[in-house]
């Protein structure tokens, strides 16, 4: 491998990790709400797209960075625990294939209701975050947000590791996401918890939306569905319901797609993450971290 | 204590409970015995608030506890050791103790009382920062029975508690379950075993597809003949 090859091959990798951890923080949440009631939520990526919009919008109304951070996080954890609520929650007793075809139907709404409010050609994201990249040699570049993401990711991914392993909270969560009558035995409100995981959810998918905005500036409603495939991915690649294991394979489909679109082609990065979460399912349908699977 | 008056519950379209009442004073241990798919699963969880009823009644120290939340029902005293033991397999034994301390505040009482819990059962002390899933069958019906305790409750609902154990483990549960009640716990417990439980029960209930059909004392039902016959396999 020549100089300029080795450069080329070490900026792919350092953008496959920026992308592979905004998909990580999507692929986070997306593992909680399945494991919480064991349900495919094809909406957790409109949540995700939704938050990048909320955010677009309060900062083309001159709203400062940090308040319209925490709208987008406002809104995007509303959302996600009202549609548990009207959504899913009426269904908890219904064979598995309703919840998950009613999130297709969530996911459908909150995606024409966004291009009926914000249009739905892709639009420009205002740059807000001075993103000027730092040349190393070799003419690789570092953009400061990639910074920033790889950071936010590693710092919410401690956090939830603690926040799972030590906190009551947490052990309820992971309580309820085992067995959630005799969760209830115990006199967990288990209707308050799965609110409570929708809402860490939801509120990771909100951060992953403004990251991913502020990264290719370009918004775009279809976004969501695409987060929705790769954060399946990631977490079926991790192993379903393992932290750690969304983190990882969040990181993988970054890099797969990263390395697709420089070496293969562009057009075909989305055949690609599907062949990837094909082939998973078939040689390893548990996981890299052998999470749950084949439970009857 | 716990008075059941007329319960009826329904599910789906089948008929599993029709009108059952019951009695428990406090400081008593009472049975419910019955064949397997006699409704006696389905009666401690419509105590317990999984299951809805539309016709009858549940009260809980005089007080109606009809549409309160399993949740809310566990604070008021009520705790429920579930059938098959159901602890949480991927949570450690301390982890599953927790759990069932759940509805506790205070920390410094919860230390003390699991410290007693690994004092009684010193194999779960030994083995607290394994995974619940990893012990042995009775050593998961001591955590369940332990884990249930820890909700400081007045009413103990205890759903088969010799399930699957062997017969000398099943002894020493029993000799649990007696200890427990000594203590000043009032115990509802359902039993497929009626040998067993017929030596530390007060009174007992035979139910039989959804109805009581024999009550009385153990000595009365050890002299009833259909209990000897059927539930003591006794010839006669």
């Amino acid at each position: 491998m020549d100089n300029t090859s080795l450069s080329h091959f070490v900026q792919v990798t350092i953008n496959g990790l920026s992308m592979g951890c905004v998909y990580a923080l999507v692929a986070v949440g997306y593992g909680m709400v399945y494991g919480i009631l064991n349900m495919i939520n094809f909406a957790h990526g409109e949540i995700y797209m939704f938050g990048a919009y909320i955010a677009y919008s309060a900062l083309v109304c001159k709203m400062g960075l940090f308040s319209s951070i925490l709208l987008s996080l406002f809104f995007c954890g509303v959302l996600g625990v009202t549609v548990e609520r009207l959504a899913y929650k009426p269904l908890r007793e219904a064979s598995r294939i309703a919840p998950a075809l009613t999130a297709m139907a969530v996911a459908l709404l909150i995606r024409s209701a966004v291009m009926i409010i914000w249009g739905s050609s892709p639009i420009m994201f205002p740059q807000v975050i001075n993103n000027k990249p730092i040349i190393l040699n070799n003419n690789i570049r570092f953009y400061p947000l990639q910074f920033s993401i790889i950071f936010v990711t590693i710092v919410i991914w401690v956090f939830s590791l603690w926040l799972f392993k030590y906190t009551k909270i947490g052990k309820a969560i992971r309580a309820v996401s085992q067995d959630r009558n005799t969760a209830w035995l115990m006199g967990i409100d288990a209707d308050k918890i799965v609110s409570i995981v929708y809402l860490y959810g939801s509120i990771l998918a909100a951060i992953a939306g403004f990251l991913i905005a502020n990264y290719y500036i370009l918004l775009f409603p279809l976004m969501g569905f695409l987060g929705t495939i790769r954060a399946w991915t990631a977490a079926v690649l991790g192993g379903i319901g393992k932290l750690s294991g969304a983190v990882i394979g969040g990181l993988l489909i970054g890099l797969v797609e990263s390395f697709a679109m420089t070496y293969i082609s562009t057009a075909y990065k989305d055949v690609i993450i599907f062949i990837v979460l094909i082939i998973i399912l078939l040689v390893m349908p548990r996981g890299l971290l052998k999470g749950r699977g084949q439970k009857v | 204590m716990l008075k059941v008056e007329n319960l009826v519950v329904e599910r789906g379209d089948a008929l599993v409970l029709n009108g059952i009442s019951l009695s428990i004073k406090e400081g008593e241990i009472v049975g419910v015995l019955g064949p397997n798919g006699a409704g006696k699963t389905t009666f401690l969880l419509t105590i317990s608030g999984l299951v809805k009823y539309k016709k009858g009644s549940i009260f809980f120290e005089d007080k109606n506890i009809k549409d309160l939340s399993p949740a809310s029902i566990v604070k008021l005293g009520i705790a429920h050791c579930p059938e098959g033991r159901n602890v949480f397999a991927d949570l450690t034994v301390k982890e599953n103790l927790e759990m069932g301390a759940y509805i506790r505040k205070s920390d410094v009482t919860l230390k003390r009382d699991m410290d007693n819990v690994f004092d009684r059962f010193p194999i779960l002390g030994k083995r607290q920062n394994q995974l619940a899933g990893t012990l042995s069958g009775g050593e998961q019906q001591m955590l369940a029975i332990s884990r249930a305790l820890l909700s400081e409750p007045k009413l103990l609902l205890l759903d088969e508690p010799s399930l699957g154990l062997a017969p000398i483990i099943i002894e020493e549960v029993f000799s649990i379950i007696k200890e427990i009640n000594n203590r000043g716990v009032t115990i509802l417990l359902i039993e497929q075993n009626a040998r067993v439980a017929l030596d530390i029960v007060n009174k007992s209930y035979v139910l039989e597809t959804g109805k009581i059909v024999i009550q009385g004392t153990s000595s009365d039902l050890k002299a009833d003949k259909k209990i000897q016959k059927v539930y003591l396999g006794i010839k006669i």
